[in-house]
Protein backbone atom coordinates (compact mmCIF):
# COMPACT_ATOMS: atom_id res chain seq x y z
CA UNK A 1 0.00 0.00 0.00
CA UNK A 2 1.45 2.92 -1.21
CA UNK A 3 2.31 5.17 1.96
CA UNK A 4 0.53 9.22 1.55
CA UNK A 5 3.03 11.94 1.85
CA UNK A 6 2.09 14.47 4.34
CA UNK A 7 0.08 17.14 3.07
CA UNK A 8 3.18 20.01 2.51
CA UNK A 9 2.12 23.12 4.43
CA UNK A 10 1.27 26.04 2.25
CA UNK A 11 3.92 28.21 3.71
CA UNK A 12 3.30 30.96 1.21
CA UNK A 13 0.29 32.05 3.23
CA UNK A 14 1.69 31.93 6.30
CA UNK A 15 1.57 35.00 8.14
CA UNK A 16 2.11 37.47 11.69
CA UNK A 17 -1.20 37.23 13.16
CA UNK A 18 -0.52 38.66 15.85
CA UNK A 19 -2.85 41.15 14.46
CA UNK A 20 -5.51 38.83 15.01
CA UNK A 21 -5.14 38.73 18.97
CA UNK A 22 -7.68 40.19 21.04
CA UNK A 23 -5.84 42.36 23.49
CA UNK A 24 -8.82 43.32 25.72
CA UNK A 25 -9.21 39.29 26.70
CA UNK A 26 -5.44 39.02 27.12
CA UNK A 27 -3.77 38.84 30.77
CA UNK A 28 -0.46 37.89 32.19
CA UNK A 29 0.03 36.53 35.56
CA UNK A 30 2.58 37.76 37.22
CA UNK A 31 3.68 40.85 35.46
CA UNK A 32 5.12 43.61 36.82
CA UNK A 33 2.34 46.57 37.12
CA UNK A 34 4.84 48.89 35.26
CA UNK A 35 6.01 46.08 32.58
CA UNK A 36 2.97 44.72 31.38
CA UNK A 37 2.40 41.74 28.62
CA UNK A 38 0.85 44.60 26.22
CA UNK A 39 4.43 45.96 25.79
CA UNK A 40 4.96 42.09 23.79
CA UNK A 41 3.28 43.48 21.08
CA UNK A 42 4.81 46.76 20.61
CA UNK A 43 7.58 45.43 18.37
CA UNK A 44 10.04 47.22 20.02
CA UNK A 45 12.13 44.91 22.03
CA UNK A 46 13.37 47.79 24.62
CA UNK A 47 9.98 47.47 26.10
CA UNK A 48 9.48 44.59 28.01
CA UNK A 49 7.44 42.15 29.82
CA UNK A 50 8.85 41.69 33.36
CA UNK A 51 8.04 39.37 35.88
CA UNK A 52 7.42 40.48 39.43
CA UNK A 53 7.44 38.04 42.13
CA UNK A 54 10.08 35.27 41.02
CA UNK A 55 10.74 34.71 37.54
CA UNK A 56 7.57 32.74 36.07
CA UNK A 57 5.48 34.20 33.64
CA UNK A 58 2.33 33.17 32.19
CA UNK A 59 0.88 34.87 29.49
CA UNK A 60 -2.45 34.25 28.31
CA UNK A 61 -3.31 34.94 24.48
CA UNK A 62 -6.41 35.25 22.70
CA UNK A 63 -7.37 35.46 19.47
CA UNK A 64 -10.35 37.15 17.58
CA UNK A 65 -10.88 34.20 15.24
CA UNK A 66 -9.85 30.87 15.12
CA UNK A 67 -6.23 30.37 14.16
CA UNK A 68 -3.56 27.67 13.08
CA UNK A 69 -0.50 28.66 14.30
CA UNK A 70 2.79 27.39 12.67
CA UNK A 71 5.48 29.42 14.90
CA UNK A 72 6.02 31.38 17.86
CA UNK A 73 9.03 34.11 17.90
CA UNK A 74 10.60 35.58 20.93
CA UNK A 75 12.52 38.09 21.22
CA UNK A 76 14.86 39.38 24.09
CA UNK A 77 14.88 42.23 26.19
CA UNK A 78 17.21 45.02 24.74
CA UNK A 79 19.67 42.98 22.78
CA UNK A 80 22.32 45.69 22.38
CA UNK A 81 22.69 45.84 26.34
CA UNK A 82 21.39 42.23 26.83
CA UNK A 83 21.49 40.58 30.19
CA UNK A 84 21.45 37.04 29.85
CA UNK A 85 19.87 36.15 33.26
CA UNK A 86 16.59 37.39 33.09
CA UNK A 87 15.97 36.06 29.30
CA UNK A 88 12.99 33.21 29.52
CA UNK A 89 14.82 29.42 28.89
CA UNK A 90 11.82 26.85 29.88
CA UNK A 91 9.19 27.84 27.67
CA UNK A 92 5.63 25.35 28.01
CA UNK A 93 2.96 26.13 25.61
CA UNK A 94 -0.73 25.07 26.29
CA UNK A 95 -3.61 25.38 23.66
CA UNK A 96 -7.33 26.15 24.45
CA UNK A 97 -7.05 26.26 27.95
CA UNK A 98 -9.06 29.30 29.97
CA UNK A 99 -7.87 30.56 32.55
CA UNK A 100 -4.64 29.04 33.50
CA UNK A 101 -2.59 29.55 36.63
CA UNK A 102 0.56 28.84 37.39
CA UNK A 103 -0.78 25.70 39.90
CA UNK A 104 -2.67 24.21 36.72
CA UNK A 105 0.45 23.90 34.74
CA UNK A 106 2.35 20.85 36.95
CA UNK A 107 -1.21 18.81 36.40
CA UNK A 108 -1.81 19.44 32.54
CA UNK A 109 0.72 18.13 29.76
CA UNK A 110 1.73 21.30 27.37
CA UNK A 111 0.70 20.97 24.03
CA UNK A 112 4.71 22.62 23.11
CA UNK A 113 7.57 22.56 24.89
CA UNK A 114 10.66 24.84 23.95
CA UNK A 115 14.29 25.03 25.49
CA UNK A 116 16.22 28.42 24.39
CA UNK A 117 20.13 28.26 24.00
CA UNK A 118 21.58 31.56 25.52
CA UNK A 119 22.63 32.59 21.77
CA UNK A 120 19.23 31.97 20.28
CA UNK A 121 17.28 34.47 22.60
CA UNK A 122 20.55 37.24 22.37
CA UNK A 123 19.50 37.19 18.56
CA UNK A 124 18.56 40.46 18.25
CA UNK A 125 15.62 39.67 15.10
CA UNK A 126 14.14 37.05 17.70
CA UNK A 127 14.36 33.66 17.45
CA UNK A 128 11.42 31.70 15.92
CA UNK A 129 10.62 28.31 17.39
CA UNK A 130 8.27 26.51 15.09
CA UNK A 131 5.50 23.77 16.83
CA UNK A 132 4.06 20.94 15.97
CA UNK A 133 1.40 22.32 13.47
CA UNK A 134 -1.54 19.25 13.10
CA UNK A 135 -1.64 20.23 17.50
CA UNK A 136 -2.00 24.02 16.78
CA UNK A 137 -4.83 24.03 13.91
CA UNK A 138 -8.25 25.16 16.25
CA UNK A 139 -6.41 27.71 18.31
CA UNK A 140 -8.23 30.20 20.13
CA UNK A 141 -6.38 30.61 22.77
CA UNK A 142 -2.85 30.07 23.80
CA UNK A 143 -1.20 30.25 27.11
CA UNK A 144 2.43 30.93 27.19
CA UNK A 145 4.40 29.38 30.31
CA UNK A 146 7.80 30.41 31.06
CA UNK A 147 8.76 28.59 33.98
CA UNK A 148 12.67 28.92 33.88
CA UNK A 149 15.16 31.70 32.84
CA UNK A 150 19.00 31.69 32.87
CA UNK A 151 19.20 32.40 36.80
CA UNK A 152 17.92 35.83 37.05
CA UNK A 153 15.52 37.13 39.77
CA UNK A 154 12.83 38.31 37.30
CA UNK A 155 12.62 37.35 33.58
CA UNK A 156 11.96 39.99 31.41
CA UNK A 157 10.33 39.28 27.64
CA UNK A 158 11.23 41.74 25.11
CA UNK A 159 8.36 40.72 22.64
CA UNK A 160 6.35 37.88 20.98
CA UNK A 161 5.09 37.00 17.59
CA UNK A 162 2.54 34.37 16.34
CA UNK A 163 2.82 33.16 12.94
CA UNK A 164 0.29 31.10 11.26
CA UNK A 165 -2.94 31.21 9.44
CA UNK A 166 -6.26 32.28 10.13
CA UNK A 167 -9.06 29.27 9.75
CA UNK A 168 -11.51 30.55 7.30
CA UNK A 169 -14.54 31.37 9.23
CA UNK A 170 -16.49 34.26 10.43
CA UNK A 171 -14.54 37.08 12.74
CA UNK A 172 -17.33 38.12 14.97
CA UNK A 173 -15.86 41.25 15.28
CA UNK A 174 -16.18 42.72 12.05
CA UNK A 175 -19.71 41.57 11.80
CA UNK A 176 -21.53 44.95 11.44
CA UNK A 177 -24.98 45.47 13.31
CA UNK A 178 -28.17 45.89 11.24
CA UNK B 1 -13.04 52.89 41.08
CA UNK B 2 -11.42 50.62 38.52
CA UNK B 3 -12.82 47.43 37.61
CA UNK B 4 -12.09 44.75 39.67
CA UNK B 5 -13.46 41.84 41.32
CA UNK B 6 -13.03 41.43 45.11
CA UNK B 7 -13.36 38.59 47.59
CA UNK B 8 -14.49 39.37 51.50
CA UNK B 9 -13.49 36.91 53.63
CA UNK B 10 -14.97 37.07 57.01
CA UNK B 11 -13.72 35.40 60.10
CA UNK B 12 -16.53 33.17 61.61
CA UNK B 13 -14.26 31.44 64.11
CA UNK B 14 -15.40 31.01 67.54
CA UNK B 15 -13.07 33.70 69.15
CA UNK B 16 -15.19 35.86 67.46
CA UNK B 17 -17.88 35.59 69.62
CA UNK B 18 -15.69 38.20 71.75
CA UNK B 19 -17.64 41.77 72.13
CA UNK B 20 -14.48 43.94 72.52
CA UNK B 21 -15.33 45.62 69.40
CA UNK B 22 -19.28 46.24 69.23
CA UNK B 23 -21.75 44.59 69.14
CA UNK B 24 -19.62 41.54 68.60
CA UNK B 25 -15.93 40.99 66.37
CA UNK B 26 -18.87 38.80 63.85
CA UNK B 27 -21.07 41.20 63.77
CA UNK B 28 -18.75 44.38 63.06
CA UNK B 29 -17.14 42.26 60.32
CA UNK B 30 -20.53 41.70 58.94
CA UNK B 31 -21.77 45.22 59.42
CA UNK B 32 -18.05 46.16 58.04
CA UNK B 33 -18.48 43.53 55.09
CA UNK B 34 -21.79 45.10 54.02
CA UNK B 35 -20.52 48.32 53.43
CA UNK B 36 -17.37 47.19 51.70
CA UNK B 37 -19.81 44.98 49.09
CA UNK B 38 -22.01 48.09 48.51
CA UNK B 39 -19.17 50.64 47.64
CA UNK B 40 -17.47 47.76 45.59
CA UNK B 41 -20.61 47.12 43.88
CA UNK B 42 -21.77 50.51 43.34
CA UNK B 43 -18.19 51.74 42.17
CA UNK B 44 -18.21 50.48 38.78
CA UNK B 45 -20.62 48.86 37.06
CA UNK B 46 -18.63 45.13 35.96
CA UNK B 47 -17.47 44.98 39.37
CA UNK B 48 -18.63 41.53 41.30
CA UNK B 49 -17.65 40.78 44.72
CA UNK B 50 -18.21 36.66 46.80
CA UNK B 51 -18.16 35.87 50.32
CA UNK B 52 -15.78 33.44 51.73
CA UNK B 53 -16.11 32.49 55.69
CA UNK B 54 -13.27 31.65 57.36
CA UNK B 55 -14.32 29.40 60.64
CA UNK B 56 -13.43 25.62 60.54
CA UNK B 57 -13.28 24.38 56.95
CA UNK B 58 -12.99 28.00 54.29
CA UNK B 59 -16.42 27.99 52.35
CA UNK B 60 -17.39 29.98 49.59
CA UNK B 61 -20.87 31.30 50.46
CA UNK B 62 -21.50 33.89 47.31
CA UNK B 63 -18.78 33.28 44.18
CA UNK B 64 -18.00 36.60 42.65
CA UNK B 65 -20.84 38.42 41.49
CA UNK B 66 -22.84 41.67 40.73
CA UNK B 67 -25.75 40.69 42.79
CA UNK B 68 -25.64 42.71 45.85
CA UNK B 69 -28.73 40.96 47.33
CA UNK B 70 -27.03 37.61 47.64
CA UNK B 71 -24.11 39.13 48.95
CA UNK B 72 -25.87 40.73 51.49
CA UNK B 73 -28.40 37.51 51.92
CA UNK B 74 -24.98 35.37 52.32
CA UNK B 75 -23.49 37.90 54.61
CA UNK B 76 -26.75 37.52 57.23
CA UNK B 77 -26.94 34.43 58.82
CA UNK B 78 -23.56 33.45 59.63
CA UNK B 79 -22.70 31.16 62.40
CA UNK B 80 -19.41 30.69 64.58
CA UNK B 81 -17.36 27.66 63.75
CA UNK B 82 -13.75 26.21 64.89
CA UNK B 83 -10.88 27.94 64.16
CA UNK B 84 -9.93 29.93 61.57
CA UNK B 85 -6.67 29.14 58.93
CA UNK B 86 -5.57 32.48 57.54
CA UNK B 87 -3.21 30.80 54.45
CA UNK B 88 -5.87 28.03 53.57
CA UNK B 89 -9.07 30.34 53.34
CA UNK B 90 -6.92 32.72 51.13
CA UNK B 91 -5.43 30.22 49.49
CA UNK B 92 -9.40 28.93 48.65
CA UNK B 93 -10.38 32.52 47.81
CA UNK B 94 -7.63 32.39 45.21
CA UNK B 95 -9.27 29.81 43.66
CA UNK B 96 -12.27 31.29 43.60
CA UNK B 97 -11.01 34.40 41.97
CA UNK B 98 -9.28 32.13 39.19
CA UNK B 99 -12.78 31.32 37.94
CA UNK B 100 -13.98 34.61 38.13
CA UNK B 101 -16.74 35.07 35.26
CA UNK B 102 -15.07 38.30 34.15
CA UNK B 103 -11.74 38.14 33.34
CA UNK B 104 -11.14 41.90 33.24
CA UNK B 105 -9.89 44.24 36.22
CA UNK B 106 -7.84 43.73 39.01
CA UNK B 107 -8.31 41.40 41.52
CA UNK B 108 -8.71 41.83 45.32
CA UNK B 109 -8.77 39.51 48.49
CA UNK B 110 -9.89 41.99 51.67
CA UNK B 111 -9.91 39.45 54.66
CA UNK B 112 -11.04 40.42 58.57
CA UNK B 113 -8.44 38.75 61.01
CA UNK B 114 -10.90 38.53 63.94
CA UNK B 115 -9.13 35.97 65.75
CA UNK B 116 -5.74 34.90 66.63
CA UNK B 117 -3.85 34.02 64.31
CA UNK B 118 -1.60 30.82 64.88
CA UNK B 119 0.24 30.30 61.69
CA UNK B 120 4.10 30.37 61.36
CA UNK B 121 5.13 33.62 59.53
CA UNK B 122 6.71 31.55 56.76
CA UNK B 123 3.43 30.05 55.62
CA UNK B 124 1.85 33.46 56.19
CA UNK B 125 4.57 34.99 54.04
CA UNK B 126 4.39 32.17 51.23
CA UNK B 127 0.73 32.60 50.64
CA UNK B 128 1.47 36.35 50.31
CA UNK B 129 3.97 36.05 47.61
CA UNK B 130 1.34 33.52 45.71
CA UNK B 131 -1.28 36.33 45.88
CA UNK B 132 1.60 38.21 44.08
CA UNK B 133 2.04 36.05 41.38
CA UNK B 134 -1.49 35.78 40.99
CA UNK B 135 -1.90 39.51 40.56
CA UNK B 136 -3.89 39.50 43.97
CA UNK B 137 -4.17 42.29 45.68
CA UNK B 138 -4.67 41.55 50.05
CA UNK B 139 -6.15 44.40 52.17
CA UNK B 140 -6.42 42.94 55.55
CA UNK B 141 -8.76 44.30 57.98
CA UNK B 142 -7.36 43.34 61.73
CA UNK B 143 -9.85 42.95 64.66
CA UNK B 144 -7.28 42.14 66.96
CA UNK B 145 -4.97 43.99 69.22
CA UNK B 146 -1.13 43.81 69.01
CA UNK B 147 -1.52 40.71 66.10
CA UNK B 148 -0.20 43.63 63.36
CA UNK B 149 3.71 41.93 62.79
CA UNK B 150 2.26 38.53 61.20
CA UNK B 151 0.00 40.28 59.50
CA UNK B 152 2.23 43.01 58.45
CA UNK B 153 4.15 40.60 56.74
CA UNK B 154 1.61 39.20 54.47
CA UNK B 155 0.24 42.25 53.27
CA UNK B 156 4.44 42.67 52.35
CA UNK B 157 4.62 39.90 50.90
CA UNK B 158 1.64 40.30 48.67
CA UNK B 159 2.32 44.15 48.18
CA UNK B 160 3.16 44.76 44.29
CA UNK B 161 2.74 48.53 43.65
CA UNK B 162 0.68 49.63 46.84
CA UNK B 163 -2.30 47.08 45.86
CA UNK B 164 -2.09 45.36 49.49
CA UNK B 165 -3.12 47.54 53.34
CA UNK B 166 -3.46 46.67 56.19
CA UNK B 167 -6.09 48.35 58.60
CA UNK B 168 -6.29 47.89 62.33
CA UNK B 169 -9.30 48.82 63.49
CA UNK B 170 -9.14 50.89 67.26
CA UNK B 171 -10.77 48.54 70.00
CA UNK B 172 -14.26 49.10 70.28
CA UNK B 173 -14.34 51.30 67.45
CA UNK B 174 -17.04 50.04 64.61
CA UNK B 175 -15.24 48.49 61.91
CA UNK B 176 -17.35 50.02 59.18
CA UNK B 177 -16.40 53.52 60.64
CA UNK B 178 -12.87 52.66 60.28
CA UNK B 179 -13.02 51.76 56.62
CA UNK B 180 -14.85 55.14 55.34
CA UNK B 181 -11.47 56.42 55.80
CA UNK B 182 -9.37 54.31 55.08
CA UNK B 183 -6.94 53.35 51.59
CA UNK B 184 -9.12 50.44 51.07
CA UNK B 185 -11.87 52.05 50.18
CA UNK B 186 -10.11 55.22 49.36
CA UNK B 187 -11.56 56.48 46.05
CA UNK B 188 -14.30 54.11 45.68
CA UNK B 189 -17.82 54.43 47.17
CA UNK B 190 -21.07 56.06 45.60
CA UNK B 191 -19.44 59.45 46.64
CA UNK B 192 -15.97 58.82 45.32
CA UNK B 193 -17.57 57.44 42.11
CA UNK B 194 -20.07 60.66 41.84
CA UNK B 195 -16.34 63.15 41.76
CA UNK B 196 -14.84 60.73 39.50
CA UNK B 197 -18.25 61.27 36.99
CA UNK B 198 -18.37 64.63 37.29
CA UNK B 199 -14.60 65.51 36.77
CA UNK B 200 -15.41 67.14 33.33
CA UNK B 201 -17.29 69.63 35.31
CA UNK B 202 -14.72 71.16 37.63
CA UNK B 203 -17.38 73.25 39.45
CA UNK B 204 -19.58 70.02 40.22
CA UNK B 205 -16.49 67.84 40.96
CA UNK B 206 -15.39 70.69 43.61
CA UNK B 207 -18.75 71.31 45.12
CA UNK B 208 -19.29 67.79 45.78
CA UNK B 209 -15.81 67.52 47.20
CA UNK B 210 -16.84 70.51 49.76
CA UNK B 211 -20.09 69.14 50.73
CA UNK B 212 -18.14 65.40 51.58
CA UNK B 213 -15.48 67.02 53.59
CA UNK B 214 -18.25 68.79 55.59
CA UNK B 215 -20.63 65.61 55.94
CA UNK B 216 -17.63 63.62 56.59
CA UNK B 217 -18.84 60.28 59.01
CA UNK B 218 -21.86 58.24 58.13
CA UNK B 219 -21.41 55.70 54.68
CA UNK B 220 -21.21 58.27 51.72
CA UNK B 221 -23.99 55.78 50.42
CA UNK B 222 -26.73 56.53 53.12
CA UNK B 223 -25.74 59.88 54.90
CA UNK B 224 -28.39 61.61 53.45
CA UNK B 225 -31.04 59.62 55.04
CA UNK B 226 -33.54 59.34 52.30
CA UNK B 227 -34.42 56.64 50.32
CA UNK B 228 -32.65 57.10 47.23
CA UNK B 229 -29.74 56.13 45.78
CA UNK B 230 -27.36 59.29 45.32
CA UNK B 231 -25.77 57.41 42.10
CA UNK B 232 -29.20 58.00 39.89
CA UNK B 233 -29.30 61.66 40.78
CA UNK B 234 -25.80 62.91 41.67
CA UNK B 235 -27.49 66.67 41.37
CA UNK B 236 -30.02 65.72 43.66
CA UNK B 237 -27.74 64.13 45.78
CA UNK B 238 -25.66 67.37 45.90
CA UNK B 239 -28.90 69.78 46.50
CA UNK B 240 -29.98 68.03 49.60
CA UNK B 241 -26.40 67.57 51.09
CA UNK B 242 -25.99 71.15 50.57
CA UNK B 243 -29.55 72.40 52.42
CA UNK B 244 -28.63 69.75 55.05
CA UNK B 245 -25.27 71.58 55.48
CA UNK B 246 -26.76 74.69 55.57
CA UNK B 247 -29.78 73.60 58.23
CA UNK B 248 -26.51 71.92 60.43
CA UNK B 249 -24.65 75.19 60.48
CA UNK B 250 -27.83 77.22 61.13
CA UNK B 251 -28.40 74.85 64.69
CA UNK B 252 -24.56 75.30 65.26
CA UNK B 253 -24.58 78.82 65.19
CA UNK B 254 -27.59 78.78 67.33
CA UNK B 255 -25.74 76.53 70.01
CA UNK B 256 -22.77 78.81 69.65
CA UNK B 257 -24.60 81.70 70.35
CA UNK B 258 -25.50 80.48 74.05
CA UNK B 259 -22.23 78.55 74.93
CA UNK B 260 -19.47 81.64 74.20
CA UNK B 261 -19.75 85.10 73.73
CA UNK B 262 -20.55 86.62 70.53
CA UNK B 263 -18.17 87.44 68.34
CA UNK B 264 -17.29 90.85 68.36
CA UNK B 265 -19.29 92.41 65.06
CA UNK B 266 -17.43 94.53 63.20
CA UNK B 267 -19.16 97.94 63.23
CA UNK B 268 -18.98 101.08 61.34
CA UNK B 269 -17.47 104.16 62.58
CA UNK B 270 -20.98 106.46 62.34
CA UNK B 271 -22.81 103.85 64.72
CA UNK B 272 -21.79 105.35 68.20
CA UNK B 273 -24.61 104.08 70.43
CA UNK B 274 -23.43 100.29 69.50
CA UNK B 275 -19.85 101.06 69.75
CA UNK B 276 -20.62 102.15 73.16
CA UNK B 277 -22.30 99.54 74.08
CA UNK B 278 -19.38 96.92 72.47
CA UNK B 279 -16.89 98.93 74.50
CA UNK B 280 -18.72 98.73 77.56
CA UNK B 281 -19.39 95.01 77.35
CA UNK B 282 -15.79 94.50 76.09
CA UNK B 283 -14.66 96.12 79.42
CA UNK B 284 -16.19 93.26 81.44
CA UNK B 285 -16.21 89.82 80.09
CA UNK B 286 -16.98 88.77 83.69
CA UNK B 287 -20.75 89.65 82.85
CA UNK B 288 -20.85 87.44 80.32
CA UNK B 289 -19.16 84.07 82.76
CA UNK B 290 -21.98 85.19 85.48
CA UNK B 291 -24.48 84.68 82.69
CA UNK B 292 -23.98 81.74 81.32
CA UNK B 293 -22.85 79.70 84.96
CA UNK B 294 -26.12 81.97 86.11
CA UNK B 295 -27.87 79.83 83.10
CA UNK B 296 -28.93 75.66 83.98
CA UNK B 297 -31.49 76.13 81.27
CA UNK B 298 -31.43 75.94 77.93
CA UNK B 299 -34.20 77.52 76.93
CA UNK B 300 -33.23 80.28 79.37
CA UNK B 301 -29.84 80.73 77.77
CA UNK B 302 -31.36 80.89 74.25
CA UNK B 303 -33.54 83.84 75.04
CA UNK B 304 -30.93 85.87 77.33
CA UNK B 305 -28.93 85.41 73.65
CA UNK B 306 -31.81 86.55 71.34
CA UNK B 307 -32.40 89.22 73.61
CA UNK B 308 -28.12 90.11 74.22
CA UNK B 309 -28.05 89.59 70.33
CA UNK B 310 -31.14 92.09 69.42
CA UNK B 311 -30.49 95.06 71.77
CA UNK B 312 -26.81 94.84 72.34
CA UNK B 313 -26.58 97.51 74.90
CA UNK B 314 -26.66 96.48 78.70
CA UNK B 315 -30.25 97.67 79.60
CA UNK B 316 -31.33 94.88 77.28
CA UNK B 317 -29.21 92.44 79.38
CA UNK B 318 -30.55 93.50 81.90
CA UNK B 319 -34.50 93.14 81.37
CA UNK B 320 -33.77 89.61 79.46
CA UNK B 321 -31.89 88.65 83.26
CA UNK B 322 -34.47 90.23 85.18
CA UNK B 323 -37.17 88.05 83.22
CA UNK B 324 -35.11 85.13 84.61
CA UNK B 325 -35.54 83.25 87.58
CA UNK B 326 -32.85 83.27 90.10
CA UNK B 327 -30.49 85.94 88.38
CA UNK B 328 -30.83 87.96 91.13
CA UNK B 329 -27.67 87.37 92.95
CA UNK B 330 -25.73 87.78 89.85
CA UNK B 331 -27.15 91.06 88.84
CA UNK B 332 -25.92 92.21 92.72
CA UNK B 333 -22.87 90.73 91.81
CA UNK B 334 -22.65 92.86 88.11
CA UNK B 335 -23.95 96.16 90.16
CA UNK B 336 -21.29 95.65 93.21
CA UNK B 337 -18.50 95.07 90.12
CA UNK B 338 -19.37 98.33 88.65
CA UNK B 339 -20.00 100.30 91.62
CA UNK B 340 -16.34 98.96 92.60
CA UNK B 341 -14.91 100.43 88.95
Amino acid sequence: MEQQAAPAIDTSTLRDITSLVAKGDCYCLNEKDSNTHENLFQGDDRLALVSDADEQLMIHVVFNETVKVHGLKFFGFNTTSFDVSTAPRLIKVFVNRDSMGFSDCEDVEPTEEFELTEAEISNPGGIEKQVRYVKFQRVSSLSIFVEENFGGDITALGGLKIHGVPVQGTNMNELKKC
Amino acid sequence: MPLESVLLLVDTSEQTRNSDYPPTRLSSQVDAANYLAQSIINGNPESTCGVLTMGGQPRLLTSCTDNLGKILNSLSNLTYEGKSSLPQSISVALLALKHRRNKNGRQRIITFVASDVENTEKEITKVGKLCKKNNVGIDVISLVPNSETSIQKLCDAANSNENSHLVTVPLGSLASDVLISSPITEGSGPAGNMGQMGSDDPELAAAMAASMNAGAGPPAGNDSGFDFDPNMDPELAMALRVSMEEERRRVENNKDETNEPEPMPTVKEDDDDLQKALSMSEGDPSMYEQITTGVTDEDEAMQLALAMSMAGDEEAIKEAMEEMEGVEEEEVKKEMEEEGK
